[in-house]
């Protein structure tokens, strides 16, 4: 089965084959020879062919994986070659930027309203989270589309906030 | 005796223990967002106080005395932040018929206003920094005072603590900006916006010193706390002993700390925090009047059990051991585990834990207060628990930890555990050459390290697209047009939640 994950900007070719009891994992041009158990309803054991072993904890939301060893978390997304395809078009077609959430927060305060004109590093407003307020900014000049939340709203992780174009 | 602890987290959940070993029993408080949080499902009874916001619940003096007085609590601990020094509570509860575990009202008053601490201090010839010693009503007075002493200059909150309401400035355009952003962070979590400023020592340690009395004028000090790994004003890391502080030092250090202490007439354990200097000079920079958040690491070098000396003393008992008994032993290192993205310049990541492994071993305590399927809520602080460590040598502590932090896991969130492992790494740290301005000077390094090797890369992208592999194997396909990738990936999602 081929794939292409997407991590930091890069398209990197996947090839996954069954193998014995285990896989053939290519990434790029690097092939490994892996197993892979279930350790417990939350973590996998991955062991290469020369018995180095990863206690990793894999969690996966549509096409978005999270792979985490506890010290380092690698988030990547997998995608079939054709879904690729697709997402380079609307990504050469989406003119605006929306602002998310980075984090669940409350809303405390709005500086822009839709109309207002936006420089890069204007501040939009400011998300409260465990005590800090974090400022959030535009990340390129524009005008205010939408404005997605109010003041003293809570807000999940990845919520729109604020479209700008 | 039945005691009330009006606190939530790790810091509840250490004070229930000592009650336990006491056999005391115990009320936890808690607000509607923390029904199955630790420490409530940790007491023996608990009480429902108000709703998620602190200021409507662990806030609410009435409400906790209500609780104490429904659930014939007799002593109330107030734990570290919230209302810990708040004389109005210790007052309340007096007024009530409670034991109020901590100082007397009138020594939190003394030293909760850090305008009026100095003054006593000054007068009772402890070491200050230079700085105004009353809240300035307007802008312009702090304008003067930064012009006289020259910057940077530190804004502060009045009621303050904790790292929170502060600002360092170091320019005069960046003073007004910061004197508002302090007043309005002082009012929403001290409910007082008073602010006040003084001179910032440049290339400083934070040291602090643990005293502990009872009320029979029995005071003594149990060593220093090397507290001077900060971030944003918050500790990260602590120690005991400090790697700079030789015997004749932790002399004076306890000394004028058992001064400060005497001033206002200190009972119950309490820190006096110095700031040194390079020159080894040190300044009074204010007295917490509750336990400390990092008071373990005192715990594990001199074997003294802090919180049931507190209860012991709150009853009208003696100290257990005096002065001359104090042995400290060995060194211990504290880490404080936040839930917040080190790679994301730390921002809070509240949620759901998904798996959590906490370190075990010789010489390792934790002091947690989250479980495997808790989830993490967004109105507190990001602390999720502390690690501690105790060697015999300082080189020993320090290995001890990072092998602890490597067992440490937490999934579904991001935490500072890998943010420890670098500092345990660093040469620096290692030679315990470091000062305030330490951990900002290394996280642009700290930022390469997380951005790792391939070897580890390439076992993630693995596991994931083998997980991807079996499950375009096992799902059919629903819908001519839709991917059994996208399926797969939508169940997931229902049956995992949204993150």
């Amino acid at each position: 089965m081929k794939l292409v994950a997407r991590y930091g900007g890069a398209n990197i070719p996947i090839e996954v084959q069954r193998e014995g009891s285990g896989y053939a994992v290519t990434i790029d041009d690097r092939t490994m020879h892996v197993d892979l158990v279930s350790a417990g309803p939350a973590l996998k054991s991955l062991r290469l062919d020369d018995g180095r072993q990863y206690l990793l904890a894999h969690h996966q939301h549509g096409d978005q994986h999270e792979v985490s060893f506890g010290e380092t978390t690698v988030h990547l997304e997998l995608v079939d070659p054709l879904t690729l395809k697709r997402k380079r078009v609307e990504d050469e077609s989406g003119a605006g930027a929306t602002i998310t959430a980075l984090m669940p927060g409350r809303v405390v305060r709005l500086f822009v309203a839709a109309g207002d004109r936006v420089e890069k590093g204007t501040p939009l407003l400011i998300l409260e989270a465990m005590k800090m307020e974090n400022e959030v900014q535009s990340p390129r000049e524009g005008v205010v589309k939408t404005v997605h939340v109010e003041a003293g709203q809570t807000v999940d992780n990845g919520a729109e906030l604020i479209e700008v174009e | 005796m039945k005691v009330l602890i009006a606190n939530r987290g790790e810091i509840a959940v250490r004070v229930i223990r000592a009650c336990r070993e006491l056999g005391f029993p115990t009320v936890a408080v808690h607000s509607d967002a923390d029904r199955a949080a630790l420490h409530v499902l940790f007491a023996d009874q608990s009480v429902e106080i108000g709703p998620a916001p602190s200021s409507k619940s662990y806030l609410r003096i009435d409400a906790i005395i209500d609780a104490a007085r429904t659930t014939g609590a007799e002593a109330i601990h107030p734990g570290y932040g919230f209302l810990a020094e708040n004389a109005l509570f210790a007052q309340a509860c007096i007024d009530a018929g409670m034991l109020f575990v901590g100082p007397s009202p009138d020594s939190i008053r003394a030293m909760g206003s850090k305008t009026e601490s100095r003054q006593r201090m000054i007068a009772a010839g402890v070491p200050v920094v230079p700085g105004l010693s009353e809240a300035v009503a307007s802008l312009s007075e702090i304008e003067a005072f930064a012009a006289e002493a020259g910057f940077p200059v530190m804004i502060k909150a009045s009621a303050g603590g904790g790292g929170k309401g502060l600002r360092l400035v170091e320019r005069k355009e960046d003073l007004s900006n910061a004197f508002e952003r302090v007043k309005s962070e002082a009012k929403s979590f001290f409910g007082d916006d008073a602010v006040y400023a003084e001179k910032f020592i440049a290339s400083p340690r934070h040291i602090e010193v643990q005293i502990l009395g009872d009320q029979h004028g029995n005071l003594i000090h149990l060593g220093e706390r090397e507290c001077t790994l900060q971030r944003r004003h918050q500790k990260v890391v602590e120690e005991s002993p400090s790697p700079v502080v030789d015997e004749a030092m932790r002399e004076r250090l306890g000394v004028t700390a058992v001064q400060a202490g005497r001033a206002v007439n200190y009972y119950s354990a309490g820190t006096i925090e110095f700031l040194m200097g390079e020159d080894g000079d040190f300044y009074f920079l204010e007295m917490n009047t509750r336990l400390q958040v990092e008071h373990p690491v005192t715990e594990m070098v001199t074997g003294v059990d802090l919180v049931k000396e507190q209860l012991r003393v709150a009853q009208g008992g003696t100290l257990q051991l005096s002065q001359d008994q104090v042995r400290m032993s060995g060194h211990a290192i504290e880490c404080r585990i936040y839930a917040e993205d080190s790679s994301r310049n730390f921002a809070p990541s509240p949620g759901l834990i998904r798996y959590l492994n906490l370190p075990q071993g010789p010489g390792v305590r934790n002091e947690n207060g989250v479980y495997q399927g808790y989830t993490v809520p967004i109105h507190y602080d990001p602390m999720l628990s502390k690690l501690v460590v105790h060697g015999s040598t300082r080189e020993e502590a320090i290995l001890r930890m990072k092998r602890a932090l490597s067992e440490y896991r937490v999934e579904g969130i991001d935490t500072t555990v890998p943010f420890h492992s670098f500092i345990m790494d660093h040469p620096e740290f290692r030679a315990g050459r470091f000062d305030t301005g330490f951990i900002e000077k290394i996280l642009p390094s700290l930022n390469e390290s997380l951005a790792q090797g391939t070897a580890s890369f390439d076992a993630a992208v693995a596991a994931a697209a083998i997980s991807a592999f079996e499950q375009s194997q096992n799902v059919q396909l629903p819908h001519a047009q839709d991917s059994a990738w996208r399926r797969a990936g939508r169940l997931e999602a229902l049956g995992r939640g949204t993150r």
